[in-house]
């Protein structure tokens, strides 16, 4: 493979980016909190889904598979990032991306979700939203189920709270 | 993990909008429109290849023709001593001599010329 599909696979590949790249974009958006940076890395992700996509073997799991390249460039990013400055821990709780005229519930569900550690936040979505099996997170996201299954379960802890404090409110 | 389905089903309309698609908006024609062509690109990577082996070969070519004065000086030097060799039992070369077998042996040579250079140079040649 050398970065180049023939005529039938580039067609699939662009009905795969066609079918996926809604689910790839929101994915990154929640993760990075800015769009436009989002879409950048999602555009990266289809790139090297391209240069890879001889390897997909079943094309039913291509949509995990994306959201893995998804989130390799996400922490490839963050890391290089981290390496340059370290503006990670600043931009935490500052949500440029939350508009606000959002209704208030909206805006309480994206601090809840933004509160989480992005490897939380990365596995809650993928399962929750997605509806990725907890193996397919486990794949997309390179780690073990036993830590999935943790990242998930204390994600939904955190939102069974944010909900209990909604109602009593 | 016992996974709550009402809570599930809770939580992922609480997420609905959080997680919402993004519409397309031209971004999937962007994104094909910057993959690049097969075709320029394999011609590139071909282009590389024949390059670095031509150079690799033209470099060796004048590395041994610069040696080739001294091996010839250095041949030129060589003494053979004098050995005595045992006798051994003499072998009838003859056969291998004959015009059907030299043909054999040439064709087995072109064979591995032939299959050394597919590897080397693929399709290319």
């Amino acid at each position: 493979m050398q970065g180049g599909l023939g005529h039938k696979s580039k067609r699939q590949f662009e009905a795969l980016v066609y079918a996926h790249q809604g689910h790839i974009r929101a994915f990154l958006r929640r993760l990075c909190r800015n769009d436009a940076l989002a879409d950048d890395l999602a555009q990266e992700t289809f790139m090297r889904a391209y240069q890879k996509y001889d390897a997909l073997s079943d094309y039913g799991a291509a949509k995990a598979w994306l959201f893995q390249i998804a989130y390799r460039i996400f922490l490839d990013f963050i890391r290089k990032e981290k390496r340059r400055k370290n503006l990670d821990d600043e931009r935490q709780g500052e949500l440029p991306e939350t508009p606000e005229s959002l209704p208030e519930i909206k805006m309480d569900i994206e601090r809840a979700m933004n509160a989480l550690p992005a490897p939380q936040r990365a596995a809650i979505m993928l399962n929750i939203s997605h509806g990725l099996s907890h193996g397919e997170v486990a794949t997309a996201l390179d780690m073990p189920l036993g830590t999935v299954k943790s990242h998930i379960a204390r994600g939904k802890n955190s939102l069974r709270a944010f909900l209990t404090a909604y109602e009593k409110a | 993990m016992m996974q709550d389905p009402i809570e599930d089903k809770q939580f992922q309309d609480l997420l609905g909008d959080y997680a919402a698609p993004v519409s397309d908006d031209g971004f999937s024609a962007y994104v094909m429109a910057q993959l690049p062509s097969s075709s320029a690109n394999l011609q590139n990577t071909e282009n590389l290849r024949r390059r670095f082996i031509g150079g690799g070969a033209i470099m060796g070519a004048v590395i041994a023709a610069t040696q080739l004065p001294a091996l010839v000086k250095l041949i030129s030097k060589l003494n053979v001593p004098d050995v005595s060799m045992p006798a051994l039992a003499s072998v009838d070369t003859s056969p291998f001599l004959t015009s059907p077998a030299m043909v054999v042996a040439a064709l087995a040579l072109m064979g591995v010329i032939w299959l050394s250079s597919t590897f080397i140079f693929g399709d290319q040649m």
